[in-house]
């Protein structure tokens, strides 16, 4: 019997500009999550992203991305040796960008967490879209979740969605 | 910052909003497995217009990484076009192939990645039932022990409808255990 699923957890439209956003006491009920953002930062143009998982800030996030400008293209990796998932791009608060991570097997206790990514922003100047793969090198499952923008704040109207999949 | 507990009563009871994107079936390999079929999609799949297949895989390939192969109805014949956008850590580049004997829908970790590193897999498969034209799928992929990541797309050249997928490590013998392949059925308008 099919399963209804692609279910929303929780969802926040911003009222004011926030460092970051945690989703916390995350059900181990689904199979994956999918974090869905129209966002936009302080930040002059664009801003860098960063994504940590149960409040770890250790040194076990690794990541591969690759990105194209408006006027070339670039890849860039990580093994292991960052304190979060730095894959994300976010935009100026002019033109909202998209951000879709698909947090994948996340209440999984017999395998790390492997994330992709997807980001597309326009601001002027500035057009980039990227994917990108991160690896939270933890067995353990996750609960919560956050995410910030590197130097920026998040402005109003940003909104985050959260939902679990079966 | 801003802290949102996630509301208990949301994450229990199913989908809201009605049905439109369901799980079909689920394998969570408990061994090794040389390959992972979904079948009588005729029967199962009826009345979803689209498919996504959603996996964390690793297989026993003596590398970092192996490739995912796709094919369907058991179809064996050189009735597939494929076409990646991948990167690794220096280099994006490119590859297609038409008149190939599968599609290659993804790369994923393998025997010498690091332990308990999985590769993961979204893919879509659209209009998988419709007799008038070829079905299309489109996947992204990625893993950090290659480390990798790739955008592909690839087509199946009959316009049978699709009523089995067959996925399988492309060079690697076996998916390994723990290895988890779901799909889903989504309903059109």
């Amino acid at each position: 019997m099919p399963t209804p699923t692609y279910v929303p957890l929780a969802t926040i439209t911003l009222g004011a500009t926030e460092a970051d956003i945690v989703f916390s006491s995350i059900p181990a009920t689904y199979r994956d999550l999918i974090l869905v953002g129209n966002v936009g930062t302080t930040a002059a143009a664009f801003a860098n992203g960063e994504l940590q998982f149960n409040a770890d800030t250790g040194t076990n996030y690794s990541r591969v991305q690759a990105i194209g400008t408006n006027v070339n293209t670039a890849v860039s990796f990580a093994a292991g040796s960052e304190n979060a998932i730095k894959a994300i791009l976010f935009s100026d608060d002019l033109v909202r960008g998209t951000n879709i991570f698909q947090i994948m097997d996340y209440s999984a206790t017999d395998k790390h967490k492997t994330v992709l990514l997807r980001s597309s922003i326009m601001p002027s100047g500035e057009d980039r879209v990227m994917m990108s793969a991160g690896r939270y090198a933890s067995n353990t499952a996750i609960s919560s979740l956050r995410v910030f923008p590197s130097g920026a704040s998040f402005s109003i109207g940003s909104t985050w969605s959260l939902y679990g999949v079966n | 910052m801003l802290l949102l507990g996630v509301v208990q009563a949301q994450a229990v009871g199913g989908a809201a909003g009605g049905a439109t994107f369901e799980l079909i079936e689920q394998r969570v390999l408990d061994s090794s497995e040389s390959s992972v079929v979904f079948s009588s999609l005729s029967t199962l799949a009826a009345g979803y217009t689209h498919l996504q297949i959603r996996m964390t895989l690793r297989s026993d390939r003596s590398d970092t990484e192996d490739l995912l192969r796709l094919r369907f109805n058991g179809d064996t014949g050189s009735n597939y076009s494929t076409h990646a956008l991948l990167s690794n850590a220096a280099t994006p580049t490119s590859t297609s192939g038409v008149s190939q004997t599968r599609i290659l829908a993804g790369r994923f970790a393998a025997a010498s990645s690091t332990a308990s590193a999985f590769g993961a897999v979204v893919c879509d498969i659209l209009d998988f039932a419709n007799t008038n034209k070829n079905t299309t799928i489109r996947s992204l992929a990625g893993n950090t022990s290659e480390p990798r990541v790739i955008l592909s797309s690839g087509a199946f050249l009959s316009t049978a409808a699709v009523t089995e997928i067959t996925l399988a490590p492309d060079v690697g013998t076996n998916f390994v255990a723990d290895t988890r392949i779901s799909l889903y059925g989504i309903r059109g308008g």
